[in-house]
């Protein structure tokens, strides 16, 4: 039955290495790009919410702090796309810590509202620190990632198709970094906490410690992605990191799955995909859209990775293979 | 000398005395038992040893060091593990599951070690893999190891908690109430297993029940609680000759 459910990963490994190369429009190209920005947005949100139970909105902040600080750094200090990119997952460890500290006191619609209250202030500042941010005004002309050069193979970050494969290669990495964590010492503390908390601690885990890994690495991934959207774009502003964005990130990994390796990857992907093919509807789209969540909810409590799962064909028990 | 201490152990929440100045001691190797009438103050007890309560007054000397007031974690990987008496199982997560996190306080591995899928994480996986599978074939769970917890029968689901319980190789554990809600075989087939988790496992047992079968069966030693302070205590023989902790009970059965 695992060897099974395991196939699957190769299975969508291939598929998302080979669709770009059926895809003639910029348009798709774009949305796929999208895609895979937002499937490591939502694998860092399930490692919070998905495995250690703790429910954040708090995403979207971690995301523009990524994205501010890998656009500040090579604009204003010149400094090499992948070193900002790390510099940019730092300090988006260092908010992720910030915002696990609450989580060590408040559970439930209580730590909800509080990291609610985490994403107004990083909107406010990136919105007022004008010197630093130009407010408003946003950021613009951030560069591509530069040309990388492999011997006689050069890589142009300007072409969509290799700017897919960069996000795709962070995502797989993303991927494969969570699937080993979650089979260990960690990953089984993270889903023992979001079961019980208490039996949790008395089974000798530390809540503090495991509480703030949890925030912390789902930050890193969020600003990760965050420098990638920077970098694909070339312009941000405050707008793009508001609340709303936080929420949007949750329903897609509710969506497709929480506490599931496949769910967050297929609920970015349907998302993004869902809310450009509804285009057509124009005012209706967003009705449609918010149907289209509830009857999911409805019919598949689990997300649709959940539902899959109790359809058989993935094994039962344990929902997190 | 004492494997378990408690000094004047208090705790008082608002205006009610919950514990008031219990002395214990449970030597190496013992099967220790707690019984009163219910709202006594065993489960707080229980509650202040195991971390999850800090005690008002008093201490808690556990071999040799003072661990009152300690993180329950830290009291976990001071070798004491608990059970509940209202089942806590991780029920989402699968039998085996909930053994394996039982293991944590003595998995070696690093962060890096379980990132990396190093051959230390292999070699740790596989042992606490091997040992967890033991103990629930001690305890007849086996067969259920992939099924989700939640699933299994009442009983099972309270075997299942001294299994995990076990798992971090504790030398005392602290089973509350465990053979609340188990039909009278079960009821045998614990005592028996109480039996060796001391001889075979080597750990001391101390425990809160209200089954009189199951404590005076298999006690060394039995302390009576009635409103947070200890009112006798003894070997079981002792105990039920013992008058006042017959009102005690009387006492309790009249209101």
């Amino acid at each position: 039955m695992k060897t099974r459910s395991k196939l699957i990963y190769p299975v969508l490994l291939i598929a998302a290495v080979a669709v770009p190369f059926f895809v003639e429009s910029d348009y798709v190209m774009h949305t796929l790009i999208m895609s895979a920005i937002y499937a490591l947005l939502t694998m860092g949100l399930n490692i919070i919410t998905g495995f250690a139970g703790q429910l954040s909105l708090g995403h979207a902040a971690f995301f523009g702090v990524g994205a501010y600080a890998s656009a500040l750094l090579t604009l204003k200090m010149g400094m090499n796309f992948f070193l900002a990119m790390s510099c940019a997952a730092g300090m988006a460890w260092v908010m992720g810590v910030m915002l696990g500290f609450p989580a060590l006191k408040l559970r439930g619609p209580y730590l909800v509202i509080c990291t609610i209250g985490f994403v107004q202030i990083m909107h406010e500042v990136f919105l007022n620190w004008i010197s630093l941010t130009r407010g408003p005004m946003g950021i613009v002309g951030i560069d591509y990632p530069p040309t990388l050069t492999l011997g006689s193979w050069t890589i142009d970050f300007s072409i969509p198709l290799n700017y897919y494969f960069l996000v795709l290669v962070f995502a797989v990495i993303t991927f494969v970094i969570i699937l080993s964590l979650l089979n260990s010492k960690l990953g089984r503390a993270l889903k023992a906490i979001r079961e019980d908390e208490i039996a949790a601690e008395c089974a000798g885990i530390n809540l503090t410690y495991y509480k703030l890994i949890a925030f912390s690495l789902g930050a890193v991934f969020a600003g990760i992605a965050g420098s990638l959207y920077a970098h694909y774009i070339g312009y941000i502003s405050p707008d793009s990191f508001v609340l709303l964005e936080s929420i949007n990130i949750l329903v897609m990994l509710v969506l497709g799955g929480m506490g599931t390796m496949i769910g967050p990857v297929i609920g970015a992907a349907g998302v993004t995909f869902l809310l450009e093919y509804l285009r057509f509807l124009a005012e209706f789209k967003l009705i449609f859209y918010g149907l289209v969540l509830m009857v999911v909810m409805v019919v598949a409590p689990g997300g649709f990775w959940g539902f899959i799962t109790r359809l058989g064909f993935a094994p039962p028990g344990s929902k997190d293979r | 000398m004492a494997l378990l201490e408690l000094q004047d152990l208090t705790i008082v929440f608002g205006g009610l005395v919950a514990v008031n100045e219990v002395n214990l001691e449970v030597k190496k190797g013992q099967i220790f038992s707690i019984i009163g009438p219910n709202g006594s103050g065993k489960t707080t007890i229980f509650n202040m040893i195991s971390g999850l309560y800090k005690p008002t007054r008093g201490r808690v000397h556990f071999d040799g060091k003072r661990i009152d007031g300690k993180r329950p974690d830290a009291i976990n990987r001071n070798k004491i593990a608990r059970t509940f008496q209202n089942i806590r199982l991780f029920k989402d997560l699968t039998v085996l599951e909930n053994v394996l996190i039982g293991n944590h306080s003595n998995i070696s591995t690093s962060f890096l070690d379980d990132l990396l899928h190093t051959g230390r994480k292999r070699r740790e996986e596989a042992r606490i893999f091997q040992k967890s599978k033991d103990l629930l074939e001690m305890f007849d769970l086996v067969d259920y190891m992939d099924n989700q917890a939640s699933s299994l029968p009442y009983g099972a689901q309270r075997k299942l908690e001294i299994v995990r319980a076990l798992a971090s190789d504790p030398t005392l554990v602290l089973l509350d109430e465990p053979a609340a809600g188990m039909n009278p075989n079960e009821t045998h087939n614990l005592t028996d297993l109480i039996y060796r988790i001391r001889n075979e496992l080597g750990v001391t047992v101390l425990l809160v029940e209200h089954d009189m079968n199951v404590v005076m069966g298999i006690s060394d030693k039995v302390a009576v609680l009635n409103y947070g302070a200890k009112i006798a205590e003894g070997l079981p023989k002792e105990i039920q000759e013992d008058q006042s902790v017959i009102e005690a009970y009387l006492g309790e059965e009249e209101q």
